[in-house]
Formats: structure tokens, sequence, C-alpha cells
């Protein structure tokens, strides 16, 4: 059988990072492929490069015989190539046909949208799929299932020869797997080469035919489903040599800093408990989406929670905005700095300042500008920010450089409680070992950090114990011995044998 | 200084060569233009809208807007002027304070109504300023029957038409009152934004909401708290125009706001928000004054005039987005 997509030699680099390297993956029609690894391991970036989002740097994408070289995503889906978004892309206020027909519109000879042909055709679709839905119906009513049946059904009607579909189960119930798996069977009975993405490890035997395994942008190996087992797939998504730039170091754990207790956000998060020390970086891991980010946002008191308690230093405190979470000496560096951590438009010093200047005010809430530029300086020479002066515009600094500028920011709070949100995403290995360096010495200072990291070799490299969180709850503690790759896959994905 | 600097230097401060051409081109175009009657003409006439812009830099800052203050402007006359015919034998001080304190509590009321509508129930700043725009000009008119307010003492013209320090040219004043009351409040105004704690945060609200909000800046305060020194000033405004007529239009300050705006946009404050100075909003106010007093003098038709304004503003925020895309480049 001739493939009908092949990836050769691609490589894709990143201002400082390396997302893929000579990977080259064949995908075979009427075949489901999964693509696995962890977060970062270059799946997304693969699949952007398929779809026209991205170009490769290196190598080629050969489709039907042909090398091709899509420029924006529009060509890739004229060719035949669709992608099914984890954020489904539905336009709650139209209809399923409409939604169907978006951009590609019926219209007849007069130029007017011809309404009845679409309805009719998506209908046909919809039967076809055997799944209970009108054209007619309104998008927005219906539930995340039914609204993936309306993408599954546009891609039926563009006639697509290759889909994509990104982690289609992580917003379903058992039941509505079920039903999106009979559509992938009828998928694959129309001969269409599907390339799946997903963490859950037991839909490999379910639906799919070859697995692929992806590590730090390099293909591991591509095997049939049926000659390997789980844990064998695993095993290859982990075990990679660790340079020492996390440069671990033995804490000894402080007093008591930040205690947590029963902490509840209905349908967010539910019943987290855990207590973070002094002396101690205590590191989150688990899945995208397994309500870490969401459990940090409500101790800082940026969302609400609707049950539990927080203690700073054994005292009970309510924290129902940042203001008071800063006022307790808390710093929450976010995930996305650029859209939620710096004024990007603003330079070192009012970005440094920004939240403790009401602390440092002189009479009638004048800004202190003497105080600001002190410690704008303070903090660029200690967290060594390479940057021309401290009046240089953030937008204009790499990206680990505009990482100290945060971590400037809260230090100069007087932060003791340090939360890190995947504090190295996208930061070169040089910069990712500087930030090491000062998160070793805030905690060495008496400080307490929590830092959630999606990358597991971080967490074993420079967490002092792990909480693993999976589906909005907390699924298990690591204490330092038992920090490994195999223990931190068993706990944060939804699998039997690999734990 | 090299080169790159000094196309730095003109490139953030274009305004100010806007100002310095037009100023030559009308001097050369009119022999009257340089007088200074005219120039104290300019500064009188630059004023009710200084007032205006230095409100408005700050929602524009926020990345919202208001086109309510004209509106704003015309209640805040109304009511002054009612105010000021209670008080037939009123002598100067007691005039100047009750403008200023109708003008604050009006322009307080407004900008409140404005505030808590965009900063607590979440109205876009477009849509709820045209709306009270609307309301407030009906408002008005229900408050005159549409006819003007007459009657009222000397004393009540003194803050926006009379004349300070007489020369021998002047002999009834060089020194417009009103152009000293502006200069105050725009002075505070720009204190307040470019030196304290609350300016500081206006920017940073206006720049990113996230970043602000989760580095504890109560983000609906500051924006509510920038809605009410909008409206104040335009209270303000509203009782000088008053003032200058000695009585009160239902029609005051009607269309002021697009040259307010045209004047905060021309000094550099970016409709996206983030960044601005009332300062150089002045130099935006100067410009729109010269092109007017200019176009006066050379005799062209008022209608063009707005022809032309309309032009200035839709240029002025080409070339700000134009910058704004070389930033990102």
């Amino acid at each position: 059988m001739e493939p009908i997509l092949q990836v050769k030699n691609i490589s894709k680099v990143f201002p400082g990072v390396k997302a893929l390297t000579d990977v080259s993956i064949d995908f075979y029609p009427g075949e489901v492929h999964t693509l696995v690894g962890e977060n970062g391991a270059g799946k997304s970036t693969l699949i952007k490069i398929i779809s026209g989002v991205y170009s490769p740097t290196e190598g080629s994408v050969i489709y039907e015989g042909k090398e091709v070289e899509f420029t924006n995503p529009g060509q890739a889906i004229n060719a035949g190539i669709a992608v099914i978004h984890q954020e489904l892309s539905i336009a709650k206020d139209l209809t399923v046909a409409e939604n169907v027909w978006l951009g590609r519109e019926i219209k007849k000879k007069s130029g007017f949208l011809d309404k009845a042909r679409m309805n009719r055709e998506t209908q046909d679709i919809l039967d076809f799929m055997k799944v209970n839905l009108k054209a007619t119906e309104i998008a927005g009513s219906l539930n995340a299932a039914q609204q993936q049946m309306i993408e599954i059904a546009k891609v039926i009607s563009q006639n697509a020869k290759v889909v994509i579909m990104d982690e289609p189960t992580s917003s379903l119930s058992e039941h509505e797997i079920d039903a999106l798996f009979t559509q992938v069977k009828i998928l694959k009975e129309k001969n269409v080469a599907l390339i799946y993405i997903t963490h859950r490890l037991k839909e490999l035997t379910m639906i799919c035919e070859r697995v692929t395994v992806l590590r730090d942008g390099c293909k591991v190996d591509t095997m049939m489903v049926g000659e390997v087992t789980e844990k064998q797939i695993v095993n290859s998504m982990v075990g990679r040599e660790m340079g020492d730039y996390y440069n671990k170091h033995k804490h000894t754990r402080g007093k008591e800093m930040l205690r947590v207790e029963h902490l509840t956000r209905k349908g967010v998060f539910e019943d987290i408990n855990f207590t973070a020390y002094a002396g101690e970086i205590l590191g989150f891991s688990g899945l995208v989406g397994a309500g870490r980010t969401e459990v940090m946002e409500a101790i800082f008191g940026a969302t609400h929670i609707d049950e539990g308690k927080i203690f700073v230093e054994g005292k009970e405190v309510v924290l129902d905005n940042p203001s008071k979470a800063i006022a307790h000496n808390i710093g929450l560096v976010t995930e996305d700095r650029r859209r939620t951590g710096l004024l990007l438009a603003k330079n070192i010093v009012e970005n440094t300042s920004l939240p403790s200047l009401p602390a440092h005010a002189r009479t009638l809430g004048f800004v202190n500008k003497a105080w600001e530029r002190k410690v704008a300086k303070e903090y660029m020479d200690k967290l060594k920010v390479k940057a021309p002066d401290m009046y240089t515009i953030l937008n204009t600094l790499s990206g680990g450089n505009q990482q100290k500028v945060i971590l400037g920011k809260w230090l100069a709070a007087d932060s003791n409680i340090l939360i890190l949100d995947e504090p190295t995403r996208g930061i070169d290995v040089n910069a990712r070992s500087e930030f090491y360096a000062l998160m070793h010495d805030f905690v060495e200072n008496g400080g307490a950090i929590i830092m959630i990291s999606s990358e597991m070799p971080e967490i074993i490299g420079v967490a002092d114990r792990v909480i693993v969180m999976r589906e909005g709850r907390i699924s298990g503690e690591l204490s330092e011995e038992e920090i490994n790759e195999q223990s931190l896959i068993g706990l944060a994905s939804i699998t039997t044998e690999a734990s | 200084m090299n080169n790159s600097k000094v196309k730095k230097l003109i490139s953030e401060n274009v305004v100010v060569v806007v100002l310095i051409l037009l100023c030559i081109g009308f001097g050369i175009a009119s022999s009257t233009f340089f007088s200074s009657r005219n120039i104290s003409n300019i500064l009188s006439q630059m004023c009710t809208n200084a007032l205006l812009a230095s409100g408005l830099t700050y929602v524009i800052i926020l990345g919202g807007i208001d086109i309510s203050v004209g509106s704003v402007a015309g209640v805040a006359g109304i009511v002054a002027a009612y105010a000021g015919l209670m008080f037939p034998d009123m002598n100067v001080p007691f005039a100047i304070v009750l403008l200023i304190v109708t003008g604050v509590v009006v322009g307080c009321i407004c900008g409140l109504i404005n505030g808590v509508l965009i900063a607590y129930l979440d109205v876009i700043p477009m849509i709820c300023t045209l709306s009270t725009m609307t309301a407030l000009r009906g408002v008005a008119f229900i408050m005159t029957g549409g006819q003007p307010v007459y009657g009222l003492a000397d004393s009540f013209a003194f803050l926006g038409a009379k004349r300070v320090l007489p020369t021998a040219g002047m002999p009834n004043g060089s020194v417009p009152v009103i152009v000293i009351f502006t200069v105050i409040v725009v002075a505070a105004m720009h204190i307040l934004l470019s030196q304290t704690i609350f300016g500081r945060h206006v920017f940073a609200v206006g720049s990113n909401k996230s970043v602000a909000h989760l580095s504890g800046i109560n983000v609906r305060k500051v924006t509510l708290i920038s809605h009410i020194l909008c409206g104040v000033t335009a209270g303000l405004c509203g009782v000088c125009i008053a003032s200058k007529l000695q009585n009160g239009q239902p029609n005051a300050g009607n269309t002021y706001e697009m040259f307010a705006i045209a004047s905060t946009v021309l000094g550099g404050t970016s409709l996206s928000g983030g960044s601005g100075s009332v300062a150089r909003a002045m130099f935006g106010c100067a410009v729109i004054a010269v092109i007017k007093t200019g176009m006066d003098l050379l005799q062209i038709y008022s209608y063009w005039q707005n022809v032309v304004i309309g032009c200035i503003i839709i240029l002025a925020v080409v070339l700000d987005m134009a910058q704004k895309k070389a930033q990102n480049r």
C-alpha cells in the first residue's frame, strides 16, 4: 500500500528553540495513526506543518505522491487535509448546515445562498454518519460531543483524504467517546488517513493501527499497535538523558508557608489539599487541562473558589483578589507571559515596580520614582537581565530576559511564596539553567516555590516533591525518591498498565 | 546626536513639528496671524477643547472612548446658568466658585453613570457614551424647553470671557481668565497621570487588563475613576462655555467631542490604549485651534473646516496604526 501522506526529514526551528529534528513519518489511507509524546515533544508543531500553518525549516511534505508547500491552512483544506482542533471551531449562532459549509457556501446561479441544497446535503451526511442531528439545528444549543459531530460532517463534506484529530476525546464522556469512535471507523471505511493525537493510551488499542512516539522533537519509533504493549510505548516516551543544567539542589524544608484545604471550584477542580514549605520547590505535574493553572489562579485570587480554606504561614486568609495575595507576599508568574505576565509596551522599570507601587507610595499617592529606579536596577543586576538599560521596552527582550523581569517584579514586591506556571516555556537552555539557579537561591533564602510544569524532566530535575493532578483532582503525591517518569505518567494519564 | 536619534525625536514629536509648520504656513498666508490679539484668540478658543481633551486622554489610554463629553458640557452649562439665575447680584469670586462647583458636580454625576455602565456592567464604551451623549443632549433640551437661558449677571461671564493684566495695546487685559483656569486644570490632570500611582495604574490597565489585575490593581475602580475625571473636565468645559456666552445654550458643546478626540489622538495618545499624555494632547489642541483660526483668517468656508478636521482625525489614526504595526514587526 502506498502512503497518502509522507513527511520527510522535517526540521522546524523557532528563534531559540528547535521544535522538530529530522522527523520522517508515512501515513496510510484507511488507517488511524496516533502521535504520542509528552507536552513539548513536537506533536502540535508537526500537525501545524502538515496543515499549512507553519512551513518546515528543512524537509518536505509529500501528499499523493507530490511534494506540496502549503503556505496557509486554506490550501491544505482545499487539497483534502482537514484538522479537527481540540478547541472546536464552531460558530455557535449558526445552524449545523451553515457550520458545515462555512466559507464554502453553495450558491445558486443568481448568487444567493442555496440553503435548501446545503441543508439537504448536510442531512445526507448526518444520516450517513447515523447521528441523530438535524441540519437546521442551531450549533450553540448542542453539547460538545454533538458539536464534534458537526466538525466530522464538515470533514466528510470536504471529501478530506487526511483528517487530523487533536485530542478529540479530552472533553468527552466515556459514552460520547464510543460514539466518536464509531465515526472514526466510518472515516476509515471511506479510506481516509487519520492522524490522531491523544494522551489516553488505552484508546490506542481501540481504534488505532500505527503509533509514532515523539520525544524532544525527534521521532523515537513508529510501531504497529498490535505488536507492542502499552508499557513499551510508555517506556519509549520517557527515558531521556537529563542534562545537569537543572543543577539539582538538596533543599532543607522549613516552616509551613501555604496550605490549602478542600479547595473546590465546581466543574473545574475539586477537593485540593496541599502544603508548601519554605526552602522547598513543590512541583505540580499533570497533563495540560488537568486544572493546575486554575487552582493556582484561584489561590492567587484571580478567580473565585466555591469551597475551601487557604492558610498563609498558618493563618487562615481570604484571598478573593490578587491585591490580597500580593499583600500576603504571594507572587504569580503566569504561563503566558506575553498575554498575562507583562506590559509589553512598557519598560523594565514600569514592569518591575507595578505590584509594589502602592506599598512604596509617597504622600498624596505620588510614585516614588527614586525607589522605583533603585529596585529596577537592583533586580536587573541580581537576575542578570540582559538589556541596554532599565528603560528598555519589554517587547524587545528575549523570552528568558522577559521571564527574569517578571521574577524581579515579584522579588521587588517582597514575595516569599512564588507560584511559577510553566516558568521556562519557550526559553532557551542557557536562560533556563540561569532561571533554575535563581529558583534555588530563592528557596535557600527561605522562600517557597510552587512550580507547575508539564515537562517531566523539568519536574524531576528541579522539584523536591511533586503533586500530580488529573482531571481537576489530585491523583497523587510523590516524595523526592519516588519522582520518576513512570510514576508521573502513571498518575497523570488515564491508563491502567503504566502505573 | 546621530541620525536615528533625530528620527526618533521627530517621530515622537510629530505633533510639535506639524504645529510649527502650520504656524509658519498661516503666518506667511495671513499678515495678522502672529498678532498678539490673534494669538490670545487662539489660546482662548483652545481652552474648552483642552479641558475636554485632558479628561479624554485618561479614557483613551484605558483603550476606551467617551463621546458624551460634548453633551455633558451642554448639561453642565445649563445647570450653571440656572444656578446663576438664582443669584442675580453675585460677585466675581462667588460666580467662579458657583461655576466650578456646578461643573464638577454635573460632570461627576455624568462620569459616574458612564463609569458604572462601562466598568461594572461591561457596556462597550463607544455604545455606552453614544447613548449617554444622545440622552444628555435630550436632557439639555428638556431643561430649557429648547430656549437659551438668558439674564445672567456680568460677574457670571468673568471666568469665560474676561481678561486680566491689561497692557498698553490691550487695555481690557492681555490674558484671558479662561486660559489661566485651563492651565491649572490641565496641569493637575497632567501631574495626576504622569506622577501618581493612580496614573500608572491607568497606563497598566490600558496596556493589559489581565496583567493589571494580576498585579493587584482594581481594574474596575481605575476605569470608573477615569470616566469620572473625564466627566468632570467635560463639566468644567461646559460651565466655561456658559460663562463665555453669558447664557445657557441647550446646544452648547455639540460636536465638541470630535475636536477633543482629534486633539488627543494628534497628541499621540493611542486609540488602542496603553500610551498617551495630557501635555502632548495640548499640542494636538493647539494644532486644531491653529487650523480653525487660520482657516477663519483665510476666510475658508466653515463647512469646509469640518471636512478638514475629519480628515485630520483619520490621518492621525492611520499614522498611529502604522506606527503600531512597525513596532510589532
